[in-house]
């Protein structure tokens, strides 16, 4: 695993976290506590999210254009790069 | 509008290309319990949701059954990279691989490609979610039993994965088919049908 596949598995472990807690606020809406819990893991998903763009490539296209988003590897592939 | 992000909900790295693997967990993307047929199925269903919790729920879960169908593509597609043509006739992948090549096709692992007869949108809150709970239990089954045709550990981690969060939706459902029913007559929840007849909604 090199450091591209080891910071993006960090970072999906911190978004199913996130994701997590919102499907079960859609059906728990006055879970205050809940909320609170989910906002502060979102705080810190967004700095790593953050900082994985920086070092290695935009996630979503509102983000890039061109050859920075055209550049693999794309989520499917295996090759070995530092994107 | 849909946004994507370039990334997988979690990221598969298969290091053993097995055709035969990949034929089994074809079902998954464009069988009858399938992630595109789950993914159709909620994505439809919403507009005839009547309370915002379902409306959100709904969403939420298709968008999610969305990344679920690209983590079964993306395993197809690893599973079948690199073959020579002896192996595939030796898995048994002959039979795909005349059709599609190595291509992800929506098909079951029998072959029949996908039908949007496999999904239902009825116009009935409680109907829908009903058929929604059956859905869920069906995909559990369905990674079961790849879980017991499969041995290589880095395709199993992603199964168990796909097959735990079946479990959590249906969770989520049944929560969903509570909240309806909460809001409608205690004595007679069929007495109407909140997603068509509005005027009876308070």
């Amino acid at each position: 695993m090199n450091n591209r596949e080891a910071m993006l598995k960090k970072l999906s472990a911190h978004q199913f976290t996130l994701w997590e807690m919102h499907l079960y606020l859609d059906t728990h809406p006055w879970d205050l506590h809940m909320v609170e819990a989910h906002n502060k893991a979102a705080m810190k998903y967004k700095l790593l999210r953050d900082e994985f763009e920086e070092r290695f490539c935009p996630l979503t296209a509102s983000k890039a254009s061109g050859v920075e988003w055209l550049k693999g590897p794309w989520p499917w592939e295996i090759e070995e790069c530092d994107c | 509008m849909f946004v994507y992000e370039k990334k997988l909900q979690f990221p598969v790295k298969i290091k053993n290309p097995n055709p035969k693997y990949a034929q089994i967990i074809a079902s998954q993307y464009g069988g009858p319990d399938g992630e595109l047929g789950a993914s159709l199925r909620y994505l439809s269903q919403r507009y005839a949701m009547p309370y915002d919790e379902l409306k959100g729920l709904l969403t939420d879960i298709g968008v999610e059954e969305l990344g679920h169908l690209e983590m079964v593509g993306t395993i197809m597609y690893q599973l079948t990279r690199n073959l020579s043509e002896e192996e595939i006739k030796k898995a048994g992948f002959d039979a795909y691989f005349v059709d599609h090549t190595t291509g992800v096709y929506p098909s079951s692992a029998a072959g029949v490609p996908f039908t949007a007869a496999y999904l239902q949108s009825k116009g009935d809150v409680i109907t829908d979610l009903t058929e929604n709970l059956a859905a869920e239990q069906k995909a559990r089954t369905t990674y079961d039993n790849i879980l017991r045709l499969v041995d290589d550990p880095d395709v199993r981690e992603h199964i168990k994965f796909l097959r735990e969060r079946e479990i959590v939706h249906f969770q989520r459902f049944g929560e969903g088919l509570r909240l309806a029913t909460d809001k409608l007559d205690e004595k007679n929840f069929y007495a109407f049908n909140p997603s068509f007849d509005k005027n009876c909604i308070k």
